[in-house]
């Protein structure tokens, strides 16, 4: 098995999870890795404090890719001071794998931009 | 040209060059300094502000003088063999897009290209574990990319160090890719 591009992350990186844009969204971000050139745009919905509804488009690599899928998998339900919480490990343990410092810029778009999204509504 | 990082040369017209005014001041690029106004020194000194980057100018001249020694035409002339053999290992992808002309006449050694709908970081990735050493991305050339209709590419460069069996190992490369991401 690939040490980086291990089963999990070629999975979401073929059938990303909540790939698309929700309409009349609470919050619609989108963000940029300057370094690389990835875009992700964020669109979600929020019902008593909580992420009711998450989807993610984008451009990036099978790392930004599959980091987006998963973790809008995983916080779906979550309450914003808990998203606001998550960090580097966490995405990393979702992913499962050990990551470069250039690589890891890929797998925390999602999550910054998320939290961003989540600030600016406040 | 081999030579260090942070040198370079400013050539141009003397008379341009003489009717510039420098971009940097420092010590040694001055004839007199007057409350008014400063006269600057001779060329090229007016340009050379400060203390000189004295091993780089020392090492871009040993690179100069090696690759003199060579000969421009015999690098031309083994470049111009790797890149019809690039272009032959190229032509043999399958998936795999190459930009720019397929003919050595008219390109240089440089390959850039698409593999697949695999994004360009996870090819170089892939790639760099076999200490093949490639840019990726979009190089500077955000619009150049979006006309193409790409993310970014994949960057493969020779020169006169290189040889047929670095484009083999490309080769073996690429076809890594195509295991990893099942292509």
């Amino acid at each position: 098995m690939d040490p980086l591009y291990r089963e999990i992350i070629l999975e979401h990186w073929q059938n990303p999870q909540n790939a698309g844009v929700i309409p009349n969204a609470d919050f619609d971000i989108t963000e940029t890795n300057p370094l690389c050139g990835d875009e992700i745009r964020l669109t979600g919905k929020i019902k008593d404090s909580k992420l009711i509804e998450i989807a993610f488009e984008g451009k990036g690599c099978a790392i930004s890719q599959a980091s987006a899928s998963l973790l809008t998998e995983e916080i779906k339900g979550e309450r914003l001071v808990s998203i606001k919480r998550k960090n580097e490990k966490d995405i990393l343990e979702l992913l499962g794998i050990a990551l470069t410092p250039a690589r890891i810029k890929c797998a925390l778009l999602v999550l910054n931009t998320l939290q961003k999204g989540i600030i600016l509504l406040s | 040209m081999l030579g260090p990082s942070g040198v370079g040369v400013l050539y141009g017209k003397s008379e341009l060059l003489e009717e510039m005014d420098p971009l940097i001041v420092g010590s040694h690029m001055i004839k007199t300094v007057v409350k008014e106004k400063a006269i600057w020194a001779n060329l090229p000194d007016k340009f050379e502000a400060g203390t000189r980057n004295i091993e780089g100018v020392i090492g871009l001249g040993a690179a100069t003088d090696y690759l003199q020694h060579i000969s421009f035409s015999k690098i031309q002339q083994y470049e111009k063999t790797l890149i019809t053999y690039a272009l032959d290992m190229f032509s043999r992808q399958k998936g795999v897009k190459l930009l720019g002309p397929k003919d050595s006449e008219n390109r240089l050694g440089v390959f850039s290209f698409v593999v697949g709908n695999v994004h360009a970081h996870d090819v170089s990735e892939v790639l760099n574990r076999s200490h093949i050493a490639v840019r990726a991305g979009h190089h500077c050339a955000q619009p150049l990319m979006e006309c193409i209709g790409v993310a970014g590419t994949v960057r493969a460069s020779i020169y006169l160090y290189n040889t047929k069996e670095d484009i083999d190992a490309l080769e073996n490369g690429i076809e890594e890719v195509r295991n990893v991401f099942a292509i």
